[in-house]
């Protein structure tokens, strides 16, 4: 673990420092480029509901931590090792990073753009509610923030039966809600309960009832689901949901739930079993949690934790240069006059983020991308390095294969074909397949112009920076591109639902497993995210023995051999996998922003300490 | 005068029908919906996000689902938010007294400013007063709300904190953890409220000033002086007097582009105001908090522009209201 910890920081001092070297050199380039730096368009946009937590689409993960698809075969479905040690030293989940307790007391402002929608961890949808609920609440199992594998949390240890139908988890003892009630396995036996029933409005009801058989309390301290079949992602994917308290919410009639006074937060009914506990929430405006003297890994050392709404972007980066907020992400336009701020320390990390182009596969849409050739040609043609240092100021990865930096099955040695800016290939891939360049400098082939729409969502400001520098660099090749920009719901719309597109380019996120399957198999044209309809019975028998395969060696192996097919076919392209940035006051220790548990991973929250 | 505030006030009625029936149909015919998000998250599967749909309510007919709502709005129910769950009327009722606060200072600040600047211009026209009243004016209307408020939170708060001065909070109402004693709460206020003021301030100046203008060569004007009346008296009295009525009207009018400026200097002050509610949840597709929040506002739209009639008819005693 200490290994991975080196491997983290250094990474991020090379990005720090890479960052503002490449900056120079991005007015340079964008000059290159014919891009004369927007500001006035990036403040405008700012003004814009522009809220990253609303229009990243989390390809495979649910609301919480990343999901793991139906093949996570990594855990040994015995009993795991990863259980705490009890140790007499602090034994921190940030391992040496952590720095020990200076001062107790004080308080930490974390600023948010968009406000939270609930507080009942069974009902939450957007990952502002999420980040919040996580604070002041506890689940079975959470993913370890550095190393992505299943670690502890209010089970000491489980145990998952040979024919992964068991799951069998071993509570702590010690642990109580904020009320002073004791926390048993009645507890975890009504969360799930709750979340599978039909009137409650978890967005998980199908997928739990669809696995889950029994869920059941054995004794006080122990509980035990049986699964309909096995399912290997149920530890990191469904045992991380957080837990309600049944003495609260025992007697609400399901269909209540949402408006009652537990889920709208108030003081002394949402509790939960956290370091923090609810205190007061003022809509759009702040969240004020308070210490719990009495947290079953000992009392956090700062007093109170708030959140608060800032809903403009350039505001909040504004805003922790000046002190008035200690934590909060940020977009890349405003990492150097923050970086420059000596009480700031700008943290930087990989994300399972990535910004992708679709082509429409299908031919009653359009016919122009039919060909691989064409496909290749147009990120050929793309000068992605250029792209990334003028619109992301550098934060942020080329990608050379579809699997996202911090993934362990990251393999960029193991791909063939790179796409490195070479528009002379671009045109000759162009010409080989017949689309020759007519009077107007714009190809053509049998009559027909090469001419399409791409569309991405009206108020990001770096997708409408993206396809505007894309459509100079496809015209360079003859090729006609228009950009049209939506508000995000009809964008969705359009995306998912009627698919009417050409051409569309968004953000995604990844889970943490790298399986896949919802963007590159055919089953996933439906109820998935294969929207462009791409289909190849390769790629859907590697994904099919992926799913087989526990090692995970030979599962990097797999995703390699599957990452070639789909780089030769190209349905979509990965341009990029953009980094996380995370401003953190100085006087603020032992916080550690990652992309596993939002941006400041609350897990060790009691840790946290603020100088005097 | 009664009977005309009473018939105004019914006509009220249809009109708020009206409103309420076209933002209906538009906030249900745009593209998503409450669940939209849900649609891309693949733990979520079809059959959560159809249920989720439909425990909502929003499987109904779209003209079913009008009635309900209306019926229930007559009976005083505003309903519950789609998102967060909370009564509407609780989630406006929060915000109101904020955006009021914020408007209602714009407006006596805009008053405070244009009223003296835009009769000076018109008494000293063509001074250099007058030019550079013009310039400001000119440059006033042009400069954006968000760019302003951008800027003075980047001189006031940033860069006056760095030069060790007083520095003004960028944003919220009150400093949080504190119940925001008085002189926090004015801190708090002046940059948002003198960004939304900026605007009307400028167009209401260049206003007066023609007013004035307009009216210091009205033959009454010279038959008050040829009177013998002071000149103060004469340009007050009878001159002021007669310029203002107009800009009576002309705030009625600037109340709803006031509620529109709100939108954009809430979000940039995270001042939490109707504005930023009306924006959020229009992104957010939470219908019942629209519609309340459009009930609400046009109410008091139409009550400014009534309040502005009936102040005509006091101001203006040529003006009789049958």
């Amino acid at each position: 673990m200490s290994e991975n910890l080196s491997r983290f920081s250094r990474k991020i001092e090379d990005e720090v420092l890479g960052a503002t070297m490449t900056r120079r050199s991005v007015i340079r380039k964008g000059a290159v480029l014919g891009l004369s730096m927007p500001v006035a368009a990036s403040i405008l946009a700012a003004c814009e509901d522009d809220d990253p937590d609303d229009d990243v689409v989390d390809v495979d993960d649910d609301d919480d931590e990343p999901a793991v698809e139906p093949d996570d075969d990594d855990e040994e479905p015995v009993d795991d090792d990863d259980e705490p040690v009890a140790e007499e030293d602090v034994d921190s989940i940030f391992g040496d990073d952590y720095e020990p307790v200076g001062n107790v007391g004080g308080q930490i402002v974390y600023g948010s753009f968009s406000d939270a929608a609930t507080m009942n961890p069974v009902l939450s949808q957007d990952t502002t509610s999420s980040g919040i609920i996580n604070m002041f609440s506890r689940a079975l199992v959470i993913n370890h923030p550095l190393t992505t594998e299943p670690h502890p949390q209010l089970a000491e240890s489980w145990d998952i039966s040979d024919d992964g139908i068991e799951y069998t988890f071993n509570l702590r003892e010690d642990v109580t809600w904020h009320d002073g009630e004791q926390l048993t396995a009645q507890d975890v036996v009504f969360t799930y309960e709750t979340h599978m029933h039909e009137d409650t409005g978890s967005p998980r009801t199908a997928e739990l009832t669809d696995r889950i058989d029994t869920v059941e309390a054995v004794d006080d301290y122990t509980v035990q689901f049986t699964l309909n079949f096995p399912a290997s992602p149920f530890l990191q994917v469904n045992c991380i949901y957080r837990l309600i308290p049944e003495h609260i919410l025992g007697d609400v009639e399901p269909a209540d739930i949402a408006a009652h006074d537990y889920s709208i937060g108030t003081e002394g009914v949402t509790i939960g079993c956290g370091p923090f506990q609810f205190q007061e929430w003022v809509s759009d405006d702040h969240i004020t949690l308070v210490k719990y003297p009495d947290y079953y890994e000992g009392e956090p050392n700062i007093d109170q934790w708030i959140m608060r709404v800032v809903p403009d972007q350039t505001v909040l980066a504004q805003q922790l240069g000046t002190g008035e907020l200690d934590v909060g992400s940020i977009q890349e336009s405003d990492f150097e006059s923050l970086d420059a701020q000596e009480h700031v320390n700008v943290h930087m990390y990989d994300t399972f983020n990535f910004t992708f182009y679709a082509y429409q596969l299908d031919e009653e849409r359009t016919t122009l991308f039919q060909e691989p050739e064409v496909r290749q040609a147009l990120l050929y043609a793309l000068d992605r390095e250029a792209l990334i240092s003028a619109i992301r100021f550098g934060i942020g990865e080329v990608a050379t294969g579809t699997m996202p930096v911090p993934s362990w099955a990251y393999n960029p040695e193991g791909i063939e074909r790179h796409y490195d800016y070479d528009p002379d290939q671009a045109r000759e891939l162009l010409d080989s397949v017949g689309w020759v360049e007519g009077d107007d400098g714009i190809r053509e082939r049998d009559g027909e112009r090469f001419s399409f729409e791409i569309y991405t969502n009206a108020g990001n400001e770096i997708r409408e920076q993206y396809v505007a520098v894309m459509q100079e660099q496809w015209r360079e090749i003859g090729v006609e591109c228009t950009p049209q920009t939506e508000e995000w719901s009809a964008f969705l719309d359009r995306i998912t639902g009627t698919r009417d597109f050409e051409m569309f380019l968004v953000g995604f996120s990844w889970g943490v497993d790298p399986h896949q399957e919802t963007m590159w198999h055919t089953d996933a044209q439906e109820g998935g995210f294969n929207m462009n309809r791409y289909s190849n019975p390769d790629v859907d028998d590697l994904l099919g023995q992926a799913l087989a395969t526990t090692d995970r060696d030979e599962r990097t192996e797999i995703y390699t051999e599957m990452q070639n097919i789909i780089l030769e076919d190209v349905p979509s392209a990965i341009l990029d996998f953009p980094q996380g940035i995370v401003g953190v006051n100085t006087r603020v220790h032992n916080l550690f922003p990652t992309d596993v548990d939002y941006d400041t991973n609350s897990s060790n929250a009691h840790e946290w300490w603020v100088d005097e | 005068m009664g009977r005309f505030v009473l018939r105004r006030l019914i006509q009220m009625i249809p009109l708020l029908i009206g409103i309420t029936i076209i933002t209906f149909a538009l906030a249900n015919l745009v593209p998503g919906s409450p669940v939209s998000n849900l649609e891309l998250d693949p733990g979520a599967r079809p059959e959560d996000v159809a249920r989720i749909r439909a425990n909502l309510g929003l499987d109904e007919p779209l003209h079913v689902r009008y009635f309900v709502w209306a019926s229930n709005l007559v009976q005083g129910d505003f309903g519950l938010s789609l998102r967060t769950h909370r009564p509407v009327l609780t989630i406006i009722l929060e915000r109101l007294p904020n955006t009021l606060l914020l408007t209602g200072t714009a407006l006596v600040l805009a008053l405070v400013f244009s009223i003296p600047v835009g009769v000076y211009a018109a008494l000293k026209r063509n001074s250099i007063f007058d030019q550079f009243a013009t310039m400001g004016a000119v440059a006033g209307v042009a400069v954006p709300n968000f760019w302003l408020g951008l800027m003075m939170i980047l001189v006031f708060s940033v860069m006056f904190r760095e030069w060790g001065l007083p520095a003004l909070p960028s944003g919220g109402t009150h400093a949080i953890g504190t119940g925001g004693d008085l002189l926090d709460r004015v801190k708090h206020l002046i940059m948002p409220a003198f960004v939304l003021a900026f605007s009307a301030t400028a167009a209401w100046t260049r206003y007066i000033r023609s007013q004035m203008i307009e009216v210091l060569r009205q033959d009454y004007m010279r038959s008050a002086q040829a009177k013998g009346l002071k000149d103060h008296i004469v340009t007050f009295r009878h001159g002021l007097r007669n310029a203002l009525l107009p800009l009576v009207t002309l705030m009625a009018l600037e109340v709803p582009t006031l509620f529109g400026g709100a939108v954009i200097v809430e979000t940039i002050f995270s001042w939490p105001g109707i504005g930023r509610l009306i924006i959020t949840a229009a992104s957010q597709r939470d219908y019942t908090v629209i519609m309340g929040t459009v009930v609400i506002v046009s109410v008091l739209v139409i009550l400014a522009n009534l309040l502005a009639d009936v102040m005509y008819a006091v101001l203006d005693p040529r003006i009789r209201y049958e």
